[in-house]
């Protein structure tokens, strides 16, 4: 049987024993909590000699931030004016690189009659709209419904020299806006 | 509710009165042992002439004080069950409602406790709030502090079979009897579980062994135990054993003498 703790009495008696054990430990608790509190901030203490080495170096880095900050803004200027035109150029690439060529030859393919032949085609970077090209037509109607039907995009036709065999080999230039 | 169990004792203090009926006995325990400070005979705490509330209010001074009363007003009850919750709550929860079953007056009108046993017993005590009110207030009237009030058959039990090394012990007393003027009160044990509780009353030493046999029947009937042991604790009695070891013999019982129960006794009661 477990002892039975019968008291009906409405006051009890202050166990002070436990009441001080109690209060003496919470104390302790508390000066612990404290001194290691304080121990954070005397932290270099436990730090090793490494520990103590970097923490050295980046101070004396801390030092000069200003002085740091300045010369890295001038580096940083000094880049830019040496890198704007090259970025530049990139850009220009960049735009280039987004014309589409195949866009203008489809609609090359669309507008040139089916008997004319094209033989040369360049399209200069400057100019990615412009469109120079050499053709071949086996009869001087078909040139003339090819002229016709490239009228719409600023034709000029640089040279018209018909062959031996008949044929007329023209050279001409177009722009893909009209 | 942590604070009160934490920080508040329900510890008897060190100096306690021994209320009886028609007695009154204070003692101081001093490194284990009981010395008497005062006693005297009295019908009651409130029926104390001005004289013996003035002597007794002088001796007690202004330190925290206990009061052990003896099991008149307190009903005991002892409960089997085939299942317990391990909640404390719960338990007085379920031991409420079985003492309602049995027991037909208001138990709001008293103060109840419940304790565990052990195994699946649970022993239910019942004290009438007015009772208690009486003894504090008579206290409380004297500016004494009184900050414990237990009984004297609880604490019996507790110093026969409460707790520590001695429940390891075979040879404590089966039966454990308590008489007060003209209460007894018996306690039967089994491995230091008490089973079976009996307040009964006596006025001869004739009405005592016819109680006492009567109750043996009963366990013997109810619980097929025979005990053989008893301690027998005689406080205030309105009569006198002529011959203890006759009656104990005639009863079959062996007494068993338990030390460091001498507060519960009245010299030359027996």
């Amino acid at each position: 049987m477990r002892y039975l703790h019968l008291n009906v009495a409405s006051s009890r008696r202050l166990n002070l024993w436990r009441y001080w054990g109690v209060m003496v430990l919470l104390l302790g608790l508390a000066v612990v909590l404290i001194w290691s509190g304080l121990g954070q901030f005397d932290y270099e203490n436990g730090l090793t000699a490494k520990e103590k080495k970097e923490m050295l170096s980046l101070r004396e880095a801390d030092r000069n931030f200003p002085e740091r900050m300045q010369r890295f803004q001038e580096e940083i200027k000094e880049l830019k004016r040496r890198w704007n035109p090259q970025v530049r150029f990139a850009n220009t690439l960049i735009s280039r690189k987004a014309f589409s060529f195949i866009k203008g030859l489809d609609l090359l393919e669309k507008a040139l009659p089916e008997s004319v032949y094209l033989q040369r085609l360049a399209i200069e970077q400057d100019r990615p709209t412009l469109l120079q090209m050499e053709v071949l037509a086996p009869a001087f109607a078909d040139l003339i419904q090819a002229y016709r039907r490239l009228s719409a995009y600023q034709l000029e036709v640089n040279s018209e020299v018909r062959d031996k065999n008949g044929r007329y080999r023209v050279s001409l230039s177009m722009r893909t806006k009209p | 509710m942590v604070i009160d169990k934490l920080f508040f004792s329900y510890r008897r203090p060190a100096r306690f009165c021994v209320i009886g009926a028609g007695h009154l006995a204070c003692f101081q325990e001093k490194r284990k042992r009981f010395h008497r400070l005062h006693s005297m005979d009295t019908p009651g705490m409130l029926k104390m002439s001005p004289d013996d509330a003035t002597r007794l209010g002088s001796r007690l001074g202004d330190r925290a004080w206990g009061a052990i009363l003896r099991s008149d007003a307190f009903i005991f009850n002892i409960f089997d069950f085939d299942q317990l919750p391990r909640s404390t709550a719960k338990r007085l929860e379920l031991a409420q409602w079985r003492l309602q079953k049995v027991f037909p007056e208001d138990i709001s009108l008293f103060i109840h406790r419940v304790f565990h046993l052990g195994g699946k017993r649970l022993l239910s005590v019942l004290l009438p709030q007015k009772d208690a009110r009486m003894v504090e207030d008579w206290f409380k009237g004297q500016r004494v502090p009184l900050t414990f009030l237990g009984n004297s058959t609880v604490e019996l039990m507790n110093r026969l079979w409460g707790g520590g090394w001695r429940m390891l012990h075979n040879n404590s007393p089966r039966i454990m009897i308590e008489l007060d003027h003209q209460l007894g009160v018996a306690v039967f044990q089994e491995s230091n579980r008490p089973y079976f509780i009996r307040k009964f009353r006596c006025d001869s030493e004739e009405a005592f062994q016819r109680e006492i046999r009567k109750t043996l029947e009963y366990v013997k009937g109810n619980y097929g135990r025979t005990p053989r042991s008893v301690a027998f604790f005689p406080g205030r009695p309105g009569f006198k054993l002529a011959d203890p070891a006759r009656t104990w013999r005639e009863l079959d019982l062996n007494p068993v003498q338990v030390p460091g129960t001498e507060v519960f006794t009245v010299q030359g009661a027996v």
